[in-house]
């Protein structure tokens, strides 16, 4: 969800996609950046990601992912039930109101 | 297509992730680079960083590729360099299963040919056969006056037909011809779903008493007489001296096993006959109609039977004198047509299905052994990461592909065997084995055959698979390197395989020697007859020409004298029929009358002086028919000893008198016994018989009858002098079905000779399989245990000890065998039974008989391999390895 997520609002390469995650989790989750990959390799065979070689910003051949209209599907599907979800923890969390 | 892009795909994604993957190390340890590390330390980091490249990069290549294929692919390929580097194992594997195999095709495409393909007509399922039938006679022909009445009152047939056997003699084409032809109601081929191929099938119009005579032809004979010209339609035919004119042509296909084998040439009209052979006075009379009807769709066999039997009760009501007793019987027309020879078959079936389950063991056991020599091998696999599931895969793999190859080799054996085999039937008259000639190998048997391979092959894999699933790694690699595999449980399941092919051979052995004890009985049986030397031929005088009893007396007469004056004739005479059936009741003078629909029945038939005497029917008490057994003296009668000894038992029958019944109503029509000959089999099935009744042609003339001549004369010579003289009497009649009377008796006994031929083929090869399966495993046992018997030489055992102990363990085997099979085989010996004749389904002689040699072969069996452990050298074996 994360990596639709960022791929949403850009087109990336796997090393910034890499980087981008640790930073905005602001290195809580401690994954080791290989494991991305095969994350990565799933999404495309499912089909929610497209991925071209292309040339990135510092100049380098890399493989740029983008998001695909049912990648993008998907990512709705997922941020709405991760959504109810949360309300659903939400609400057996808070204090009852009497 | 789709695949081919996608393999292409395949390799272009994992080569783009790996130089991803390469990439991202590189700009990783730039980074670090820049940051001031070593570039040695800054490459260090960035791969610990990045975690397990190869494990990535597996895991795309599971995602994107066919793991199980590539590994099933790789486990053919490992299975067959195994099966290439030991060539002996596989050829014996490989020829045990094509045995095996190939028989059970050969006899699946004989049941499939002749059991379980449909009738070539539509919706053949839905054909029934249609007879009446009593408590003494379970099936017979239908009167007329009934089935119009079953047609008009049943609700659960689209129609019934009638048809029944005829001939008629061609004039006026050349030579006199006779054909085979048959005489149906109009709505015959409408119920078999037949469409003529030319013109068209009777209608109502045609099939009334007044209606024209009009013929169809059958599309053999019009192929054969008309070579398929078209113009026949609407040409005159004389049948019996009557002009037919030809309305249309049928196919033949299909026709063949519905008239037992006959290839009939043309079809008239039996409504035409209603004034002949229907109204009231004919109920009681059985003139060979059938009845053929086609089930509405959604009725049951059973619901019909409900349905005709109702009818059954309401018609003995209405006509209590010819219908009290009288059932209706409703099977299907297929498995009527197939029923005798469905028990045979099945128990062929049953009994290749034996010998490839013993070979299936005894294939079991082979690769038990080489799984054995293959533990550290499996081991080593084993302990470098292959799962149990994963060599068990690899097991059944090879034992699968090895029972496929075995099928195809069968396949073909079985091409071979059916092809020779129909050749061989295609000599015998169909009418023995329904539907032999449509034997062939077709899409189901192919089917069957790849199930029975792929099924074999799970089968005979299980054994070492399971024992290969079982085994402990650590121990076997901890065994040193002797020959392993005389391990108790490994050794159990071996012995047990040992004994369930002894089992099973055993059953097989049984059931062979029941049937050639039973083929022995009806060869010694007396069929009271002798048929060397005696030429037999049919004869039909047309009523048409022939009309009164005296022309056709007259010219029999005439006839029987001419041949019986022949040079080389030693009697000759005419029989009507031949060897049955004709049954009908009977009553006897001076006896109480049995209620009306139980007199006894008896075998009737009419003969000629010289009749049974050219039969050599030995004559018990009085005399044969004379000349003057005729119209003018006193009407006379033969019994067998069965019928004299019922009713006047001890004494003497001479001069008593008998009576056919014509119709309840009339009184009896004694006539005199004037002799007591030997009971005549009318057939060879072993069943009860009906004693035999023989009236004077003269007294009783029939249309045409069996000419029987006993001759010293070559038979081809002795035909033609009698077609000689048939010429000079009547140049319009012909002589058909010429056959020696030997040809007849031997196709009675042919059915019974030919599976017992087949039952023996297939005992011996699972004596033989059975008895290499118990050599192989004594041999794999006494090599295995070389340095003990060694051992036991060196402490002080004489070879005659070393004799009796590898013996007494496969004599154990083979007694625990023996002693299943014994009990297998009383329980098949019930299904058996009805195909045995005079031998007791239990026979002691046959179970000791087959035992004694079962255990006598296993013995040798035992024996060889034995030999070779008493002749061990006890220093070489206890070096041994």
């Amino acid at each position: 969800m994360m990596i639709l997520r960022t791929l949403k609002r850009q087109p990336l390469h796997g090393y910034a996609l890499a980087q981008h995650i640790k930073q905005t989790s602001n290195e809580l989750l401690q994954i080791e950046e290989g494991s991305l990959y095969p994350a990565l390799q799933r999404m495309l065979k499912s089909g929610w990601l497209k991925a071209e070689w292309g040339i990135s910003s510092t100049n380098r051949r890399v493989r740029i992912y983008t998001l695909t209209p049912a990648g993008a599907k998907h990512l709705q599907h997922e941020v709405s039930s991760f959504e109810r979800m949360l309300e659903g923890i939400k609400r057996v969390l808070s204090p009852v109101k009497l | 297509m789709n695949f081919i892009a996608q393999l292409f795909r395949r390799k272009q994604m994992q080569d783009d992730l790996s130089e991803e993957i390469r990439l991202h190390l590189a700009q990783r340890t730039e980074e670090l680079v820049d940051a001031g590390m070593a570039c040695e330390e800054a490459q260090a980091t960035a791969r610990r960083d990045f975690g397990d490249i190869t494990q990535v990069e597996e895991y795309a290549r599971e995602m994107w590729g066919w793991p199980r294929l590539e590994e099933l692919l790789f486990d053919i390929r490992y299975s067959l360099r195994l099966l290439r580097k030991n060539p002996g194992f596989t050829t014996v594997v490989l020829l045990t299963l094509a045995i095996g195999i190939g028989a059970n095709t050969a006899i699946f495409s004989v049941v499939n040919a002749v059991l379980l393909r449909p009738l070539p007509f539509p919706n053949s399922d839905r054909l029934m056969f249609l007879t009446e039938g009593n408590r003494d006679i379970p099936e017979m022909y239908v009167s007329m006056p009934n089935l119009r009445d079953w047609q008009a009152r049943n609700r659960v047939f689209e129609g019934i037909a009638g048809a029944r056997p005829h001939g008629a003699t061609l004039t006026g084409r050349g030579e006199p011809q006779r054909l085979a032809t048959r005489e149906v109601t109009a709505d015959f081929f409408p119920i078999l779903g037949v469409k003529p191929i030319m013109g068209r099938a009777f209608t109502a119009d045609d099939d009334q008493v007044q209606s024209r005579p009009a013929v169809v032809l059958s599309e053999t004979f019009w192929t054969r007489e008309f070579e398929r010209d078209p113009r026949v339609l609407g040409m005159q035919l004389e049948l019996d001296g009557q002009p037919y004119t030809v309305i249309g042509v049928v196919p033949a296909r299909g026709f063949r096993v519905i008239w037992g084998g006959t290839d009939v040439d043309a079809y008239t009209s039996l409504g035409r006959l209603e004034n002949v052979i229907g109204g009231p006075e004919h109920r009681a009379d059985h003139f060979g109609i059938y009845g053929y009807a086609r089930l509405k769709p959604g009725v049951t066999v059973e619901a019909a039977r409900v349905e005709m039997a109702s009818i059954a009760a309401r018609l003995a009501k209405l006509y209590p004198n010819t219908n009290v007793g009288q059932s209706i019987g409703v099977q299907a027309l297929l498995g009527e047509r197939v029923g005798d020879v469905r028990r045979p078959l099945l128990l062929l079936m049953v009994a290749v299905g034996l010998v490839l389950l013993i070979a299936c063991a005894n294939v079991a056991n082979l690769l038990t052994s080489l799984a054995t020599v293959r533990r550290r091998e499996i081991a080593v696999r084993s302990v470098l990461g292959a799962g149990a599931a994963r060599l068990a895969r690899q097991f059944l793999c090879e034992s699968v592909l090895l029972s496929v190859m075995g099928g195809a080799l069968g396949l073909l054996a079985a091409y071979c065997i059916t092809a020779a085999a129909s050749e061989t039937l295609a000599r015998l008259p169909a009418r023995l084995v329904p539907r032999f000639d449509e034997i062939s190998v077709d899409p189901t048997v192919l089917l069957f055959t790849l199930g029975l391979s792929l099924l074999t092959g799970v089968v005979f894999g299980v054994f070492p698979a399971v024992a290969a699933y079982r085994a402990d790694p650590n121990e076997v690699l901890k065994e040193n390197n002797r020959s392993t595999g005389t391990g108790l449980s490994d050794m159990r399941l071996r012995n047990s395989l040992v004994a369930t092919e002894l089992a099973l051979s055993l059953v097989l052995l049984v059931v062979a020697g029941l049937m050639i004890k039973s083929l022995f009985h009806v060869l010694q049986t007396d069929p009271g007859f002798r048929s060397e030397g005696v030429l037999t031929a049919s004869l039909n005088l047309p009523s048409l020409k022939y009309k009164t009893n005296a022309q056709v007396r007259s010219f029999v007469r005439q006839f029987t004298e001419k041949i019986a004056a022949l040079p080389g004739v030693r009697a000759a005479g005419l029989k009507q029929p031949l060897l049955g059936p004709y049954e009908d009741n009977f009553v006897v003078e001076g006896q109480p009358r049995p209620l009306q629909g139980f007199e006894p029945y008896a075998e009737i038939s009419v003969v000629t002086p010289g009749a049974l005497e050219a039969m050599r029917v030995e004559l018990l008490y009085g005399r044969y028919f004379s000349r003057t057994d005729d119209e003018n003296s006193g009407a006379v009668c033969i019994v067998d000893d069965r019928l004299a000894e019922r009713y006047w038992p001890g004494k003497a029958a001479i001069g008593k008198r008998i009576s056919t019944i014509e119709t309840p109503t009339t009184p009896p029509q004694w006539a005199t016994i004037v002799g007591v000959v030997h009971h005549v089999e009318n057939d060879a099935s072993g069943g009860p018989t009906l004693p035999g009744v023989y009236f004077a042609f003269a007294q009783r003339p029939a249309n045409g009858g069996s000419l029987v001549i006993h001759s010293t004369v070559d038979a081809n010579v002795l035909i033609t002098r009698v077609r000689g003289a048939l010429r000079s009497l009547d140049p319009d009649l012909a002589l058909y079905d010429v056959r020696p009377l030997t040809q007849i008796t031997g196709e009675r006994v042919a059915p019974r000779r030919v599976s017992v031929i087949l039952l023996s083929i297939l005992a011996g090869i699972a004596l033989v399989v059975a008895a290499l399966g118990t050599y192989g495993v004594m041999a794999y046992m006494v090599t295995g245990r070389t340095q003990e018997m060694g051992l036991r030489r060196a402490l002080g055992a004489t070879p005659r000890d070393v004799l009796r102990l590898v013996l007494s363990q496969g004599m154990r085997v083979a007694l625990v065998g023996v002693l299943i099979g014994m009990v297998a085989s009383l329980a098949l010996a019930r299904v058996v039974r009805p195909l045995l004749f005079g031998v007791n389904a239990s026979d002691p002689m046959t179970f000791a008989g087959v035992s004694g040699l079962l255990i006598a072969v296993a013995a040798l069996a035992c024996y060889i391999p034995a030999r070779k452990a008493m002749e061990l050298d006890p220093i070489v074996a206890v070096r041994h390895e």
